[in-house]
């Protein structure tokens, strides 16, 4: 043994051992990236080479999208002389079928997209989401007619790396707009250097945190997703009536679970509710057990909100119906059907959550179905919904693209102008915003979408209270200058 | 002291002031004319080689692994946000606040090096670090929590240089650097320098020859500090911004890559580290979701064919012979690696190739 030990400490055997294995992780490596349907992140993501037959399932919005874009013009217009339009009819609207190639020179999109970390589910369905509206705007003639192309880069959920990936977009790779970053640090960080950059920056997937629009929104930086009380207010009123005024909070300990703590707080206190027990779980806790022991089942609490995101949420899920406690205890996710995967665990079941998207469809919306429809064919097949991540992230670009349009934009060059459209932004349901409208707070750059109160029953997801867009309440009073 | 059969050469202060000289002249005048946003990244990877150099300065001379010098690092870019957010818009009262919140952990960690040593000292230090790591979860109206805390004040606070246009801030940066490693090479090359390697070998033997064994450390140790926090300082001017992040491990660590690829036991080497590393972690990422694997791969590569001082110990070997140059340098220490290996299969003792560095001109950086 002494000997084995001694010959292997003869250095070209050493180069061996090390080389051998390194190789060999290489090669399943480039194996997983040629197998997956996530490709790596590359310098420049060209999006318009989408396959025909993806362009001429396209081309079947291409009606409604034409009136659309019609649409969003007026609308922008007419948000712009005060009040916030009421919704568009729900129908499609009749017109000859156009597909519109787009042309002119690209306009380039930086993703900041967590393709790896704490983030890279969300990071993943933000690509996907992505990737999906890219394909829809430069078949519906791209924006101000120009193809769009997005550029790709992965911060690893590190703010400070967000950051210079924020800069190397703007000033490296010409990017006109950015979108992305998911964790809440990783978007406050990069709001900041928006103005700097002079670049208009969207957050899309993720990025929870109040704080983004409630006090340090700029000038530059927009939301498109309601996000804290404005999904919680709507949402507070069911869980009182459907177990009672009394609610405990389980949340994970940084930002996004602080913001929701507090929003809970708020929203079941306006409407006689309070949240007696608090149980705060560090991120990314594995052994979750000792905190989910902490949940009273004495009846001291009549339900339980679970604030989690990720991983997290499935193993605190998962460790609730272990201990049997969600037979004892309502228990309320903010979470959809996705959030597991498109298989919700039994202990969710019953539980009520609130969702911009519905993992099962809107019933009567065939805007919706269709857009259901073209994901199908778009997204790879492990994906079988794209999930209130990926829909967000679609939203985001597709607020880029309206308002882009509205603005006439050629490009970064036009960033003033293509703010002022899209703080006027008020687009209408339609292929570009296929669950409803959305409507862009001027003061505060926050958006406002419909809020769906769903129910999980088994695996079927019903929808209780649909809370229309103009009916959002708004997120704080910060006027972004 | 001969190794391998070899006689290593001192060489001319003259050639190694050239040197030097060149390099300075390099960093002023390569990167206006490259233009882009050549300087920036440079601005970042000087900051991030200030970072490696305290973890050098502390492991490399005082041979104490400390796990703690990101907390410092961070405390200081830290203390730095909270002062604006209070008020303080004076670009000279603030590195001060900064530095000195840095060398009040510095005091900490010195306290550590006096209580204990190897793996114990390690272990506190790591700890600390961990602890450190939390403080903004529990002090968040102080420190913003999870979503980290802006710096108010604008360019104001960077003596009007911005960091993202023009090349006054990368100036900025590469004075402050070059002051810092003045400031080391000159501690390191006095008595005081001489004191701390010959403790960081052997400290009983240091003791028993009358040096005061815990000053030294703690003295080491603020200068450590002071480095990490002049960096911290110059991370946040940079990006506007602190988050948690800053405080964790993984700067600690980071700062260790650094110093060991560039070389622990100089002055330049982490800054080489620095700037190589993170150039390679860059350049990977742009072309690969698995990026983190591949830096996984390059460093066990690094660690295993680099010399023991890493890329400087490079430069030393071709120094060495003269005017044979790098290739003569690699061929030897490739040599140098065969030969190491005895045919009964026990290698030299690392102490072997130390001393060669013991001999080494006292100017050597």
């Amino acid at each position: 043994m002494d000997l084995a030990i001694r010959r292997i400490r003869r250095a070209p055997l050493r180069l061996l051992l090390v080389g051998l294995p390194a190789l060999l992780l290489v090669a399943c490596s480039s194996s997983n990236n040629n197998s997956s349907s996530n490709k790596p992140a590359t310098a420049v993501k060209a999006a318009s080479a989408a396959a025909p037959a993806s362009a001429a399932s396209a081309a079947g919005t291409a009606a409604a999208a034409a009136a659309t874009k019609a649409a969003s013009a007026a609308a922008v217009t007419t948000a712009a002389s005060g009040s916030p339009a009421a919704a568009a009819p729900a129908g499609p609207t009749q017109s000859p079928q156009a597909q519109v190639q787009a042309t002119g020179s690209p306009i380039k999109i930086g993703v900041l997209a967590d393709l790896t970390g704490a983030f890279a589910n969300e990071g993943n369905y933000m690509k996907l989401g992505v990737d999906f509206a890219i394909q829809h705007i430069n078949a519906t003639g791209g924006i101000n007619g120009h193809k769009v192309e997005a550029v790709y880069a992965d911060p690893k959920t590190d703010p400070a790396e967000a950051v210079r990936l924020a800069r190397e977009l703007v000033q490296q790779d010409n990017v006109d707009v950015l979108v992305g970053g998911v964790g809440s640090n990783e978007c406050l960080a990069v709001e900041q250097q928006a103005p700097q950059l002079g670049v208009l920056y969207v957050a899309s997937t993720g990025c929870a945190s109040d704080v983004f629009t409630s006090t340090a929104c700029n000038k530059f930086s927009f939301r498109v997703e309601p996000t804290a009380n404005q999904t919680t207010d709507p949402e507070s009123s069911y869980l009182i009536k459907s177990a009672g005024p009394k609610w405990g909070v389980m949340y994970a300990d940084y930002a996004f679970g602080q913001s929701q703590l507090k929003a809970y707080k708020d929203s079941l206190g306006k409407l006689g509710g309070s949240v007696t027990v608090e149980i705060p779980v560090p991120l990314n806790e594995s052994n979750v057990s000792p905190y989910v022991s902490k949940i009273p089942t004495d009846g001291s609490i009549n339900g339980l909100v679970v604030a989690f995101g990720g991983a997290d949420l499935v193993r605190i899920m998962g460790a609730i119906q272990q201990f049997g406690i969600n037979k004892k205890v309502a228990i309320s996710t903010q979470a959809s059907k996705d959030f597991f995967g498109g298989t919700a665990p039994d202990a969710v079941d019953g539980s009520i959550g609130v969702t911009v998207h519905p993992t099962d469809g809107i019933p009567g919306n065939t805007y919706d179905a269709q857009f259901d429809a073209d994901w199908h064919k778009f997204a790879p097949q492990e994906r079988t919904t794209i999930g209130v991540h990926g829909y967000v992230s679609y939203m985001a670009i597709s607020a880029v693209r309206a308002a882009g349009d509205a603005a006439k934009v050629n490009g970064k060059a036009d960033t003033q102008k293509w703010i002022t459209a899209f703080e006027n932004l008020n687009m209408p349901q339609g292929p570009d915003s296929p669950t409803g409208p959305m409507i862009m707070n001027k003061n505060d750059h926050q958006g406002r979408m419909n809020v769906y109160i769903i129910q999980e029953h088994g695996q079927k997801e019903d929808i209780l209270q649909t809370v229309p867009a103009s009916e959002v309440p708004q997120i704080g009073t910060c006027q972004a200058k | 002291m001969k190794v391998a059969g070899r006689r290593w050469r001192s060489t001319p202060w003259w050639l190694h002031g050239g040197l030097l000289a060149l390099l300075v002249l390099a960093l002023i005048v390569v990167p206006p004319a490259k233009g882009g946003i050549f300087s920036q990244k440079l601005a970042l990877y000087l900051i991030f080689g200030l970072l490696g150099l305290s973890v050098a300065l502390i492991t490399g001379y005082a041979r104490l692994f400390n796990i703690g010098v990101g907390a410092t690092f961070g405390v200081s870019a830290y203390a730095a946000a909270i002062a604006t957010q209070h008020g303080v818009s004076n670009p000279v009262l603030l590195p001060l606040i900064g530095i000195g919140a840095g060398l009040v952990v510095s005091v900490l960690f010195g306290i550590f090096a006096i209580v204990a040593s190897g793996i114990q000292y390690m272990m506190l230090t790591f700890l600390t670090t961990l602890a450190f790591f939390e403080v903004p979860n529990f002090l968040t109206k102080l420190t913003g929590g999870d979503n980290g805390l802006v710096l108010k004040g604008g360019l104001h606070l960077s003596f009007g240089q911005n960091p993202l246009r023009g090349h006054g801030f990368y100036y900025l940066v590469l004075g402050v650097t070059l002051f810092v490693c003045a400031v080391c090479w000159y501690a390191l090359n006095s008595q005081f320098g001489r004191a701390v390697r010959a403790i960081g070998q052997n400290p009983l033997r240091a003791a028993a020859m009358g040096y005061e064994v815990s000053r030294y450390r703690m003295a080491l140790t603020l200068l450590s500090g002071f480095v990490a926090a002049v960096g911290g300082w110059l991370l946040v001017l940079d990006n506007q911004f602190v988050s948690q992040d800053m405080v964790g491990l993984n700067y600690s660590l980071n700062g260790l890559l650094y110093a060991l690829v560039g070389g622990v036991d100089s002055i330049v080497g982490p800054l080489i580290g620095a700037a190589g590393f993170r150039n390679i972690s860059e350049t990977i990422s742009r072309h690969s979701s698995d990026s983190q694997l591949f830096i996984g791969i390059a460093l066990i590569a690094i660690v295993f064919l680099m010399p023991d001082d890493g890329v400087i110990g490079l430069y030393r070997r071709a120094r060495a012979r003269g005017l044979r140059g790098l290739g003569g340098g690699l061929r030897s220490y490739a040599l140098g690696l065969l030969r190491m290996t005895r045919s009964d299969g026990e290698a030299i003792e690392p102490e072997a190739a130390a001393g060669l560095r013991a001999t080494e001109d006292a100017h050597n950086l």
